[in-house]
């Protein structure tokens, strides 16, 4: 298969403007981890991730008694009780990602799986 | 100054600009680009409504040019979009895709402007066509193979859309594109051959397989156009056809769960622009004019956004070489414009307050709730809690943050930041106010988006979706893999299938030369023993023995008549 690549970009090449794209990111610098600088960078410390879980948290008890204050239409027979949404947007997305986990038991291939056909 | 006889469509600006492009210098490719869309532009929204522009063409009265409040809207996204993305792609991307990008957008255009169902066709074939050369333009072997299979998708898909529309000119003598009924075959092979283009079950595959094979550039470009012509002709041929309700909604959950299986950030960009033209046929599927309203926004906002993320995921590809998950993350250290504008893309795919999604998307899932369709609206509820997970937060947490990669690639050159900046921008602005948008929709809008208890459940939903996202990350740890897909069947069971034929065909030919072929060759060989070329009966005898055999019959017949 790189063989016949090769072949490609050869005659494109010869051709000046063929359709052979750049080859990408052969400059991107990269550094060795662990990180030889000392202090991670601000946003990944453990005590700013504690602070964002805290605010995120705060946020989120906040959204829920808004509704307190606020009366929400209801169209049929659940969209109105106190935290529907709070807790079908949880319920939902946990169902979505466990039924996404379970199927791709089934379907999840290696992907160099059409490589060789 | 408005225009009411027109000599030439506006899609032949971007045709003609198309072909400008290779010939002119490579420093005034930028200019052009942007002059010819806006050139378009302007052209575009000088139309008057209703027909504008007929011809004869193969016996029939087609009509080249038709306008109207949703036509227009349709074709400024598209040439808006033409005007961004070649912007966006002049320096890395090379002359073809430039060209054939804009060929394609013109083709976009042109379907957006078709007034009969030929002239729809004409301009949907020439998408076709160019498209897979900017399938091909990335330039590498998977490309090129997957451009095959792209252009043999889209070709079929033609071939159906063709069948239908000369079984309705032949039925009903009218090739006019007007609301069509489900009651015939011929209708519906157009609804089958329109829904191929809009990635619907069981094809969506096309999608996931071809945009992110093609160039950074070329899937920011692909992720318009196909997608939404179709959306738009679905809009324009069947409204409030109950059966798009319900495959819209299939391809809305299919396309969360097959993005919260892929690795490939691009994939997981292309099976996301599957789930949201799902909530697009669905709104036209529920078809009342809130639906309507809700799925011109939502096209119109979907593009910029979705350009918008496919633009940072290609920055990113640009900058780095890498598009799997697996190496990625972390890069918000030395990225951060890429990383804000991939975020508000994400933002507004998500429909949170204050960015296009939301002021476009609740369209859709209100003209549901009005319609008193409960279980549409519960999953519509549930899909957008999804799209948060798969689109919102899992690519740029993947991206720009999750892990140190230890890649520190820099933002990447200025006309790829000012072409994303632009995009965010438009994402805001038309989430903030509104207005901007809801005056060009087709019909009067008196719907509020902002109400304390919409901004109150939506911002409910959302968060504690995100909340669901970080619960679970453990489970969405990320795998070196991909998902089967319908495209299985014709990449691997079609050629495996064909091998098992090709053995079984062999093995049937061994045995007809063993029963039949080899028996029947003895006969020919006992033909070739006297009359083949050095058989006694075809050699060619010398005169002597010639004349000796005349002489014995001679001889013969003189005793036989002597004796009789």
């Amino acid at each position: 298969m790189s063989k016949q690549s090769e072949t490609v970009k050869q005659a494109s090449d010869r051709a000046g403007k063929g359709l052979i794209a750049n080859v990408y990111g052969e400059d991107c610098p990269r550094v060795e981890l662990p990180l030889q600088d000392g202090q991670p960078h601000w946003l990944v410390r453990p005590s700013t991730i504690k602070l964002l879980w805290r605010v995120f948290s705060i946020i989120l008890a906040l959204t829920v008694i808004a509704q307190g204050f606020v009366h929400v239409h209801e169209y049929f027979t659940f969209d109105g009780w106190f935290g529907f949404n709070a807790i079908f947007g949880f319920v939902s997305c946990l169902g979505m990602v466990i039924f996404a986990k379970l199927l791709g038991l089934f379907l999840k291939r290696p992907d160099t799986y059409y490589d060789d056909h | 100054m408005t225009i009411t006889d027109l000599i030439f469509p506006p899609a032949f600006i971007m045709i003609i600009g198309a072909m400008l492009v290779p010939m002119v210098r490579a420093s005034f490719r930028p200019v052009l680009v942007v002059l010819v869309p806006m050139l378009t532009l302007l052209m575009i929204w000088n139309l008057d409504d209703g027909v504008l522009l007929t011809a004869r063409f193969l016996g029939y009265e087609i009509q080249l040019v038709e306008a109207s409040n949703v036509r227009r809207l349709f074709a400024t996204i598209f040439a808006l979009m033409a005007m961004v993305g070649g912007f966006f792609g002049f320096r890395h991307a090379k002359v073809t895709e430039l060209s054939a990008a804009m060929a394609y957008a013109a083709g976009a255009v042109g379907v957006a402007f078709a007034g009969d169902l030929v002239t729809l066709f004409l301009f949907w074939e020439f998408m076709a066509l160019f498209s897979t050369v900017v399938v091909w333009c990335g330039g590498t072997e998977a490309s090129r193979r997957a451009g095959i299979r792209y252009g043999i998708m889209h070709l079929i898909g033609g071939i159906i859309l063709k069948i239908g529309i000369e079984g309705v000119a032949v039925q009903t003598g009218s090739i006019e594109i007007q609301a069509l009924t489900l009651n015939s075959f011929a209708t519906w092979m157009i609804l089958i051959g329109v829904l191929i283009n809009a990635a619907a079950p069981p094809v969506s595959a096309w999608l996931s397989d071809a945009y992110p094979e093609a160039s950074p550039t070329g899937s920011v470009v692909l992720s318009a156009f196909t997608t939404k012509t179709a959306v738009l002709a679905l809009w324009l041929l069947f409204p409030g056809q109950t059966i798009l309700i319900w495959v819209g909604l299939y391809m809305i959950f299919y396309g969360i769960i097959y993005a919260l299986m892929e690795n490939d950030m691009r994939r997981i960009l292309a099976y996301s622009i599957v789930n949201q033209v799902g909530f697009m046929v669905v709104g036209v599927g529920i078809g009342t004019e809130l639906a309507l309203n809700g799925v011109a926004a939502h096209a119109f906002a979907h593009i910029i956004y979705k350009a918008l993320l496919l633009m940072s995921a290609g920055a990113v590809m640009v900058q780095t070489g890498k598009r799997k998950c697996t190496d990625l993350g972390g890069l918000y250290r030395t990225m951060p414009v890429t990383a804000v504008c991939g975020i508000i893309g994400a933002l507004a795919i998500s429909a949170f307050p204050y960015t296009s999604g939301f002021i476009s998307k609740s369209m859709i899932s209100s003209g549901a709730a009005y319609e008193e369709l409960a279980f549409v609206w519960y999953c519509l509820v549930a899909a957008s809690a999804g799209v948060f997970l798969h689109a919102g937060i899992k690519f740029p947490w993947f991206v720009f943050f999750q892990k140190d990669s230890g890649l520190r690639p820099k933002d990447p050159s200025w006309n790829m930041q000012a072409a994303m900046i632009f995009f965010a921008a438009a994402c805001v602005l038309i989430g903030v106010f509104p207005q901007v948008l809801y005056q060009f929709l087709p019909f009067a809008v008196d719907y509020v988006p902002y109400t304390a208890d919409h901004l109150v459940t939506q911002l409910q939903l959302l968060l504690f979706a995100g909340l669901a996202f970080f619960v679970t990350l453990p489970l969405m740890k990320r795998t070196l893999t991909i998902s089967l897909d319908a495209d299985f069947f014709y990449r691997r069971l079609g050629p495996m299938l064909w091998r098992g034929f090709e053995t079984l065909l062999g093995g049937l030919n061994g045995m007809m030369h063993k029963l039949i072929i080899d028996p029947a060759r003895l006969l020919p060989q006992f033909w070739m023993r006297y009359h083949g070329p050095d058989g006694p009966l075809a050699r060619t005898w010398p005169t002597g023995s010639m004349l000796m055999w005349v002489t014995v019959m001679l001889v013969v017949i003189l005793i036989g008549a002597r004796l009789l």
